[in-house]
């Protein structure tokens, strides 16, 4: 796959990292923290959201983007 | 204050005053960037607003900013980076004026740069203000903390510039990341460990954890602005400007979210956790919660210490957003105005002389004490946020013309600021901000009038866009 659509792929995964992000279903219910005793599910969610986000970033640095001396 | 006047350099060119010669490396770069990024919203507006509607304020900005903002830094800072070598590009205004050969697209956009800017900067004055209230309990008034606050700025950029401002935030990105652990920590040791904390308001403030004090559609309307507006501050714009190399970008690039989630995180939770021993914060007091918490629990001595952390991180966006007024000022209304394409030697002075003045008139507006913190900078954040979509129009989008952009400025800006007012009825907005709004209306505007009107392809334009013959570069649609 060339550059230019592995780019359009990545903006494509942001988009829908940003739509998934709302996690509306555990919205204002009752949710007492399980893990550690201080971390709820939709905690833990959201912190997913943000390593999913990462590897987006780690992939356009390491893959994607060459400097203009490294070519 | 010291490195302030070890960066100063007599005979400094006005291109090394606001742009330190673009020769930063990696670490500097990093602090210049994240230091310009993070402010007075979050060490005092993020505890603030977590007080009131509890941990979904690290999601709030932490599951969107920390991520798409660095990944947009490559979108716009790479491409802007190569235009900057070329072309001594240095604001956003300057790429828009100059991607289409318009001096009025340039003073319009710089106009509402302006606008926006000015009362972010007013932000870290307040923030300055209401530490040194907090800390000591009502002892120093605010406008003491506030002026205190000011002079120092000032004094290091006016000797500094671009670099003296970078060396200082350096230094102050490592003791507001340090200090931010530091404090999470002292505060969950006090309230007796994560645990304890969390299960009391659990208890007593369950809406804290059930998210009941903040919509869904508030959540997702605002990851999206702060998101598309962080690249386009003009004060972290110019500073993507900076490194020497674009590899020293990518680093930054790749360290920003680590950094920006774990800021957040512990400055929402202390935030939240702060709403047990001191109960009853009514609406923009709250943003006094964490001075307030050291001030209880922190012997004085490290309720000192740590307060310079909130200091640091309040001071390091102050500093940039005085240095992006100048280059404004410089770049993009007085060297038009006298027709010349560079800067000379005695805009030094011309530089120095606006970080004055425009300190001065943050100090001012800050002692009206307008509303919280967040509520500031969720209005300034959008009207940045509908400046996104004209600059990578103007970095990858060849058969866009300028009426395209002004339009698209027009109508986005118009929408920004006629929604909140209630010019245009609140009920078009379904529950999102009005920025979301604003940036969807100057999208369509920008699609159609770039459709509607005549291509605009010029000789510069062509060499525009050679500039990015990289593998790293879109081919322009």
């Amino acid at each position: 796959m060339g550059r230019h659509w592995k780019e359009i792929l990545i903006y494509l995964c942001a988009a829908i990292l940003l739509i998934i992000r709302v996690d509306f279903w555990w919205w204002r219910k009752k949710i007492y923290p399980f893990i550690f005793g201080w971390i709820t599910i939709p905690m833990l969610y959201q912190f997913l959201i943000w390593v999913a986000g990462f590897a987006l970033v780690s992939y356009i640095c390491i893959s994607i983007w060459k400097d203009p001396d490294e070519v | 204050m010291i490195l302030g006047v070890r960066s100063y350099r007599k005979g400094a060119s006005a291109s090394d005053y606001l742009m330190a010669s673009r020769e930063f490396k990696f670490f500097i770069l990093f602090s210049a960037v994240f230091g310009a990024n993070i402010s007075a919203v979050t060490l005092i507006g993020v505890p603030g607003t977590s007080y009131h509607v509890g941990w979904i304020t690290w999601a709030y900005f932490g599951t969107a900013w920390a991520w798409l903002s660095p990944l947009l830094f490559y979108t716009i800072g790479n491409r802007s980076w190569l235009l900057g070598k070329k072309y001594d590009i240095v604001t956003i205004s300057e790429l828009l004026g100059k991607r289409w050969e318009s001096k009025g697209l340039q003073y319009f956009s710089s106009l509402f740069l302006l606008f926006y800017l000015i009362p972010y900067l007013m932000v870290g004055v307040i923030g300055g203000g209401r530490t040194i209230y907090g800390l000591t309990n009502g002892f120093i008034p605010y406008w003491v903390g506030a002026l205190a606050v000011t002079i120092v700025v000032c004094f290091y950029v006016f000797l500094g510039g671009m670099r003296g401002a970078a060396w200082v935030n350096a230094l102050q990105t490592s003791i507001f990341l340090i200090g931010g652990i530091a404090i999470f920590f002292v505060i969950a040791y006090s309230l007796g460990g994560f645990n304890f904390a969390t299960q009391t308001i659990a208890d007593k403030y369950p809406e804290l954890l059930n998210r009941t004090n903040m919509s869904w559609q508030r959540f997702f309307s605002y990851g999206i602005i702060v998101s598309l507006a962080v690249p386009v501050f003009p004060n972290v714009f110019s500073r993507l400007l900076t490194g020497k190399k674009p590899s020293e970008l990518k680093k930054t690039v790749l360290l920003y979210p680590i950094a920006g989630l774990l800021i957040f995180i512990l400055m929402a939770y202390a935030g939240m956790w702060g709403r047990i021993p001191i109960p009853g914060l009514k609406g923009a007091s709250s943003d006094g919660i964490l001075p307030l918490l050291l001030a209880k629990y922190a012997p004085a001595w490290m309720a000192g210490v740590l307060g310079a952390a909130i200091f640091s991180a309040l001071m390091s966006t102050l500093d940039s957003q005085l240095i992006a007024i100048g280059q404004i000022f410089l770049k993009d209304v007085i060297i038009p105005i006298r027709k010349s394409d560079t800067l000379r030697q005695n805009d030094v002075i011309i530089g120095r002389v606006l970080v004055i003045l425009f300190a001065l008139i943050a100090f001012i507006g800050a002692l009206i004490q307008p509303k919280s913190i967040i509520n500031i900078i969720e209005w300034s954040f959008g009207g940045f946020a509908c400046m996104f979509l004209p600059v990578v129009a103007a970095l990858y989008w060849k058969r866009c013309g300028k009426f395209a952009i002004f339009g698209s400025i027009i109508v986005s800006q118009f929408l920004s600021i006629a929604l909140p007012l209630g010019i245009v009825p609140k009920s078009i907005l379904f529950g999102m901000l009005p920025a979301f709004w604003a940036m969807v209306g100057g999208f369509i505007t920008l699609f159609v009038l770039a459709y509607i009107t005549p291509k605009q392809e010029t000789e510069l334009s062509k060499n525009f866009f050679s500039v990015f013959v990289t593998p790293s570069a879109y081919k322009p649609l």
